[in-house]
């Protein structure tokens, strides 16, 4: 009996989910976010190439049925001019503007020029135009800044995302990108994260886990890799793991990633200088509060057959002291984190100066 | 009604059996709704104006791969034509509503070549479609078909413009080599409907089938298609 011609060529399936997934939009078509998304993706292309980084800023205003029956596009005709398409051509040239009226997915964008290319100029000429409520994206350059304003420039923006980020990580060194968490997020009471009750006393939040890992979700899944592919709190016949990140996400399918969060801290919430009902926790205790991170991240790793688990401790307690885990994770084959958190800058400026004093 | 179960089959299937394939008619006001809003997600992703061919080709996709997001196909036959794919009571919709001014209607064009006498042109939204599908979507069931016209109009879109016109033809169900030309292809089956089997093998490669989401397969499946547009093929 001859051999049934497979419905679709393997070889090729594969090579269209290894190539293109990544590039799938991460918001529903018929949404304002996947406007956001395809203008968010479009500038970082374009800040990738490096020759065509526009002067000033650029303003992406959203047609939303398209040019055809646009009265502000209809009313000015004569003053917009085309552009090339800005959803999938390389971007080789800086694209005429600096204001931009486009459909959602930017296949077509129209562009006209404005008086003033500051960014109050560009946004003076939105509203020129009839188009100060409609969802606008600006984009400036020179400060790698993109804003959202989802009811136009007429209203606040609603969300601003800094590309800079991007640009200097390497999103393929997971290392380097939680590094970058926690300087920006955990490391200072300052930072974008909130874990503190009380960081002059170093007392964290209540639900400190949870806010750091949901902080991490966010960075990962919004601001580094932009995709759906990070799961918080994912869950396993043996338990949920805190934060999965699929291969898929960082552009290896099956190459899975399992992140294990612990918050490590002496005193407990409801600490008081006086004593009161809170207790402290000890050394030994946050020894065994690793150990068992560690096995925890173990077990996950197993179960998802993920290709690296790794614990991050964000360490609260009183001093930055190292625990001695190191050989029990690497005989469970898992990869340790510890990243200290400084009551303030001042405070990690002493600690350096004493440990360089003792250097000597 | 004898409903003839086999051992695998889900609710899903069980209710195909029991209604028989869908048909567009001209009486058929959601197969008119179909069309309007088709046009509408075509022009939010700047594929407008349509012409008459590619205007059919994309209705076809969005009706073969509509199983994808649960959406009842406007019509699950079609007469594989040569001059690809053409729904005669969809054109008839289409039509209607140029007469009642919510469609516009540009560059008429009659001739006759190998295939025989044929018209072209090209379609578009005109302005008081706007209100009409406003008052659409706000129906449940046209919001969601909306949002699913929306997603394959988007995926559609991303492809270069010079492919467009024949990227369709590649389609699994309908390049398949065992329907002759001039025959009825019914894809009301789900396994008749290659297409969606296609997109759905996409969830089969990967290590958690949850992961490739219903607008990740039709990505991949036009991607698909596309890539088989670029070879020789060998079901057509």
């Amino acid at each position: 009996m001859p051999e049934m011609d497979p419905l679709i060529d393997p070889a090729i399936q594969r090579e269209i989910l290894v190539s293109r997934i990544g590039g799938n939009p991460t918001q529903a078509a018929a949404g304002i976010g996947a406007f956001f998304d395809e203008v968010y993706r479009y500038c970082i292309r374009l800040m990738t190439a490096t020759a065509s980084v526009p002067p000033g800023p650029l303003a992406f205003a959203l047609s939303e049925r398209g040019l055809e029956v646009d009265p502000v596009f209809d009313q000015h005709s004569k003053e917009f001019v085309p552009n090339a398409r800005l959803d999938i051509d390389p971007v080789t040239s800086v694209p005429v503007g600096p204001v931009l009226l486009t459909t959602r997915n930017l296949r077509l964008a129209y562009a006209t020029t404005c008086r003033e290319t500051d960014a109050l100029g560009v946004a003076t000429r939105l509203r020129d135009l009839g188009l100060g409520s409609r969802p606008t994206a600006i984009f400036v350059p020179s400060q790698r800044m993109l804003t959202f304003y989802s009811g136009g420039v007429d209203q606040k923006p609603s969300l601003s995302a800094n590309t800079d980020a991007l640009a200097a990580l390497n999103l393929e060194d997971l290392d380097s990108v939680l590094t970058f968490f926690h300087e920006n997020y955990t490391r200072y009471p300052t930072g974008l994260g909130t874990c503190w009750d009380n960081a002059t006393h170093r007392i964290v939040e209540r639900n400190a886990e949870r806010n750091i890992r949901n902080h991490l979700f966010i960075f990962l899944s919004w601001v580094v890799y932009r995709s759906k592919y990070i799961v918080r709190e994912y869950d396993r016949p043996n338990g949920r793991v805190d934060i999965f990140i699929f291969g898929i996400a960082m552009g290896e399918p099956d190459q899975e990633r399992v992140l294990e969060l612990k918050v490590l801290r002496s005193r407990s919430s409801g600490w008081t200088v006086s004593g009161g009902k809170a207790r402290s926790y000890s050394d030994a205790s946050n020894v065994r509060y690793v150990e068992k991170g560690l096995r925890q991240a173990k077990r996950y790793l197993e179960s998802t057959m993920a290709i690296e688990g790794f614990l991050l401790c964000f360490d609260a307690r009183l001093n930055d002291e190292e625990i001695s885990v190191t050989d029990y994770a690497h005989q469970l084959g898992i990869c340790y984190r510890r990243y200290y958190m400084q009551s303030s800058v001042k405070e990690e400026a002493t600690a350096m100066t004493a440990s360089s004093s003792l250097q000597h | 009604m004898t409903v003839e179960i086999e051992p695998d089959s889900g609710s899903f299937n069980v209710e195909v059996r029991a209604r028989g394939p869908a048909s567009a008619g001209r009486t058929d006001l959601r197969a008119r709704a179909w069309v309007l809003l088709a046009l509408d997600a075509s022009a939010r992703n700047g594929i407008t104006p349509m012409s008459k061919l590619r205007f059919h080709r994309f209705i076809y996709l969005t009706n073969a791969l509509s199983p994808v997001y649960d959406v009842q196909a406007a019509d699950e036959r079609i007469v594989k034509y040569q001059r690809g794919q053409f729904y005669p009571d969809l054109q008839w919709h289409l039509d209607r509503l140029m007469a009642a001014g919510l469609v516009r209607i540009a560059n008429i064009r009659h001739f006759e070549d190998e295939d025989g006498p044929w018209m072209e042109a090209d379609y578009r939204l005109g302005r008081p479609a706007i209100h009409a599908i406003e008052r659409l979507v706000a129906l449940d069931d046209m919001r969601a078909l909306s949002t699913f016209l929306q997603e394959v109009a988007k995926a559609f879109a991303n492809h270069q413009e010079d492919v467009l016109d024949d990227l369709i033809l590649a389609d699994l169900t309908y390049a398949d080599a065992r329907r002759a030309r001039g025959s009825v292809i019914n894809f009301s089956q789900p396994r008749d409907n290659l297409s969606v089997q296609a997109a759905n093998s996409f969830m089969t490669i990967t290590r958690d089938p949850r992961m490739i989401s219903a607008s990740d397969r039709l990505y991949l499946y036009v991607d698909y298609m596309d890539r088989l547009h670029h070879r020789p093929l060998r079901r057509a």
